[in-house]
């Protein structure tokens, strides 16, 4: 192997980040579309109103005073199918109660007739009751309205003026999740056929999107994202964003946290952002007042593409993996000198650069990190500034049955110039996968656990670190490492989250005061939470300083 | 240490032996103090400070030698925590032998695990000063290494034993109460040393037709540990025993313990079994003794 210091050059580079903010005050660059959301001038995005004939018990769920659910909320009344018969007169006490999902401020409730009383009007309701009851305290009812005797087929609360809280004639609005609807008169030779129970609120609207699409002039590289939104326990604000020609389906496109990076593909000639806000009570919204987004003309590369092979793997062991990675460099961009291998953490073999290796400690060096799934190469001598193929073996673990991975390429001079590296996502070869797939038994749910040191002192800078590999773990969960001594009490609980992957827990020897423990022999038990007791790998340590 | 009027040629014998064994001996940290119980102390749910029964409780209140009246040992072998790989080993050696300025007691225990190897040696001494009060002392020499590292330490414990006496006509009750772990060092050069805190016992002990029963209050520097037992004896010889020992500090640790005596002869036969209910995975101890009396 000879050093690569020959084909990697400095470049110097500026700052060149840029910013493109939307301020809803200032008008909007770029097409914006709302759904459910408003602009307020001087306040921003919110929420928007809830018309006033929006039925939102439509959809949810009703049931009967058995608890079973009845076709109260489908919003049709036809015969049998859609409609509620009572099959005996005497009905009285009999009730039904919806679910609206969240607190809201009903203002109206109206229950309309099955299809059998409209064909048998003597099928009406005689008496009836209505109450509420907030989503904290669902046994606590309060009176909507109220009609002792009923001559109506349809029962609408706005019409007949049985409100029970008046303001000036008008119906003030009461808060509540549940609305149920008591029959409280008999009739001794009628049925009663119900159709559809209605109810109407005030307030927001519980959930609202903002659809923004951004052309730039260039192909830009997209760094950070912000906003300033307003939210509070009862609101929410979330945000989303890929490049316009993604094809990726909004599902699968990660939330960006505030002040994070942009995950699309790039790089990109526009973005859609998609804003949701939501609020889980009638009369508070969020407000969105401002967007943020970085980006920089100056890309990292003018194309990264590249593919992983091989796409098949033995499940529940290391396999040595090839990243092809395929750059197109110009003289306007920065360069790469960064690799970030997403999906994997690997423990690198070897790294070429058109078929001419690196040496590892002095052309490069790597760092694989098993909690993120990620692993990160930086170049020592320069940065590649010229249209080149990377070569990237090494070995990873895999335990599920599919791994997606993907890798972004980056510049340090970028990342001193701007505070922060822009990564440029790379984008997938188009004969190869990202994809791979493992196949075979995943094997036991926990290896067998290796100690870094044995004994073990506290007082040497160094945690005592519990190696292991889960496997056979679909879902997350907490992987916890407890520690006891000899009188079974247990000195300290340090756990990470996630699925098959390998673990590294360390125990810095002290207890949960922080005190540093007592020399002597510890017992520890490493289990995956939710997989039952009897799955934990168990042992001794060794404290002695 | 209170001599009588006897010759001086056996406190010197005694002396000289226990030199020697001081001499070479060294502290024993935390670890054997739970652990190195006998397979009777362990049976009884380790409330042992007021057990005249067994050579073993001396090394939980030295007061009690002065009731056992005839010289006794007992050897045990335990195997801890069987639910871990390489389960940690326990072997200790009990004797009480009655002198006419008052009884000695001996012991020995050595723990063993993953490269930690702890040792521990037991000089005791008591006396009875009248029919109901009786008092006991005890040092122990107490040492731990692993790897290239060792610490050692001595530490003494002093105990009373009170006869109450028959309560009822049927039922024999005695008070204890013991302070643990005087003069200890807990730390050396400003690091722990492993040398348990200071605690304090106070035990009673009701003994009815063929039935004992025990309970021990233990109150640590961080927290408290409530022991039980039962024994009744189901034949001649034959004694079946039940215990629990409650540990109580950040966390709770509650373990069952049973077992089974039995003596023929001048030798008696041990065993336990101990689970705790809340480290289940960790599996069971096991301990077998063996005793001679004379």
């Amino acid at each position: 192997m000879v050093s690569m210091a020959s084909l990697l050059s400095t470049f110097s580079a500026g700052a060149q980040i840029e910013t493109a903010s939307w301020s809803w005050d200032e008008g909007v660059g770029g097409s914006l579309e709302l759904r459910a959301v408003r602009a307020l001038e001087g306040v921003g995005l919110t929420l928007a109103p809830m018309p006033g004939d929006k039925n939102v018990a439509l959809g949810e769920v009703a049931k009967n005073d058995f608890g079973q659910r009845v076709p109260l909320t489908d919003g049709d009344i036809a015969l049998v199918a859609s409609e509620w018969i009572s099959n005996t007169p005497n009905v009285f006490g009999r009730y039904f109660t919806v679910d609206l999902g969240r607190n809201r401020a009903i203002t109206r409730v109206l229950v309309r007739p099955g299809q059998t009383a409209l064909n048998q009007p003597e099928y009406y309701v005689r008496g009836y009751r209505i109450e509420s009851a907030l989503e904290r305290d669902p046994d606590i009812w309060r009176m909507l309205a109220e009609k002792r005797t009923n001559y109506n087929l349809l029962i609408d609360t706005a019409a007949d003026s049985t409100w029970s809280v008046l303001n000036d004639g008008r119906p003030v609005a009461r808060m509540g999740r549940f609305v149920r609807f008591t029959i409280t008169r008999q009739d001794r030779s009628n049925w009663v056929a119900l159709g559809d129970i209605e109810v109407y609120a005030e307030g927001y609207e519980a959930s609202g999107t903002a659809v923004l699409n951004w052309a730039s002039q260039d192909k830009i590289n997209v760094g950070q994202v912000r906003w300033v939104a307003d939210t509070d326990e009862s609101t929410g604000f979330s945000l989303t964003a890929k490049g316009s020609s993604d094809e990726r389906d909004w599902a699968e496109v990660h939330t960006i946290e505030n002040g994070g990076l942009f995950d699309g593909l790039e790089p990109v000639t526009g973005i859609d952002v998609v804003a949701e806000l939501r609020t889980s009570e009638p009369y508070a919204t969020p407000r969105w007042s401002r967007l943020e987004i970085d980006f920089d003309r100056r890309l990292v590369a003018s194309r990264a593409v590249g593919s992983i092979q091989p796409n098949l793997v033995p499940r529940g062991g290391s396999s040595r993996i090839n990243y092809s990675i395929d750059l197109e460099v110009s003289s306007d961009d920065y360069g790469v000198d960064l690799f970030v291998l997403d999906g994997l953490s690997v423990q690198l073999e070897s790294l070429s650069i058109d078929g001419r290796a690196l040496l590892m400690g002095t052309d490069y060096d790597f760092s694989a990190n098993d909690e993120r799934a990620q692993t990160v190469i930086r170049l020592m001598q320069g940065s590649i500034v010229s249209d080149s193929s990377i070569e990237v073996v090494g070995n990873a673990l895999f335990l599920n049955e599919t791994t997606d991975v993907g890798f972004r390429i980056g510049n340090s001079d970028q990342e001193r110039s701007a505070g922060y590296v822009n990564w440029q996502n790379g984008q997938q070869n188009e004969t190869g996968s990202w994809r791979i797939r493992a196949q075979g038994n995943p094997g036991d749910l926990l290896s067998s656990i290796d100690l870094s040191k044995r004994p073990y002192s506290p007082y040497e800078g160094e945690d005592l670190a519990f190696s292991f590999v889960v496997s056979n773990l679909n879902n997350p969960t907490d992987v916890v490492l407890s520690l006891y001594d000899l009188n079974g009490n247990r000195v300290r609980q340090v756990s990470q989250y996630g699925s098959a992957r390998r673990y590294t827990l360390r125990w810095d020897g002290r207890d949960e005061t922080h005190r540093v423990v007592d020399p002597g022999l510890y017992l520890y038990e490493v289990e995956v939470r939710g997989s039952g007791g009897e799955n934990g790998r168990r042992g001794t340590c060794v404290v002695a300083y | 240490m209170a001599v009588g009027g006897h010759a001086l040629s056996p406190t010197r014998r005694w002396g000289y032996f226990l030199s020697v064994i001081f001499l070479y001996a060294w502290p024993v940290a935390g670890a054997f103090e739970v652990q190195g119980a006998g397979a009777f102390s362990a049976s009884m749910g380790h409330a042992l400070s007021t057990s005249v029964q067994s050579a073993e409780s001396v090394w939980y209140n030295p007061a009690t030698a002065a009731r056992i009246g005839t010289a006794r040992v007992t050897a045990t072998q335990a195997l801890l925590w069987t639910g871990v790989g390489q389960s940690p080993t326990v072997h200790s050696l009990a004797g009480s032998w009655p002198q006419t300025w008052g009884p000695i007691a001996l012991g020995y225990t050595g723990f063993r695990a993953d490269g930690w190897n702890e040792r521990g040696f037991l000089l005791g001494w008591s006396r009875g000063l009248s029919d109901r009060w009786a008092v006991g002392g005890l040092v122990k020499a107490n040492n731990w290494e692993a790897g290239r590292l060792s610490r050692g330490h001595w530490v003494s414990n002093i105990g009373i034993l009170y006869e109450a006496g028959w309560v009822t006509r049927k039922t024999y009750l005695r008070i204890s109460g013991v302070a643990n772990n005087l003069g200890l060092s807990r730390k050396e050069d400003g690091r722990l040393t492993g040398q348990r805190p200071r605690s304090f016992t106070a035990g009673v002990q009701v003994v009815a037709k063929q039935q004992l029963f025990a309970l021990d209050c233990v109150r640590e520097e961080r927290g408290w540990e409530m022991r039980g037992g039962y024994q009744s004896e189901l034949r001649a010889g034959l004694k079946l025993r039940i215990g629990t020992t409650v540990h109580i500090e950040d966390t709770l640790n509650r373990t069952g313990h049973i077992g089974l005596g039995y003596e023929w002869k001048n030798i008696g036969f041990d065993y336990a079994f101990s689970h705790s209910y809340d480290l289940v995975g960790f599996g069971a101890d096991h301990r077998f003794g063996v005793g001679y009396l004379w």
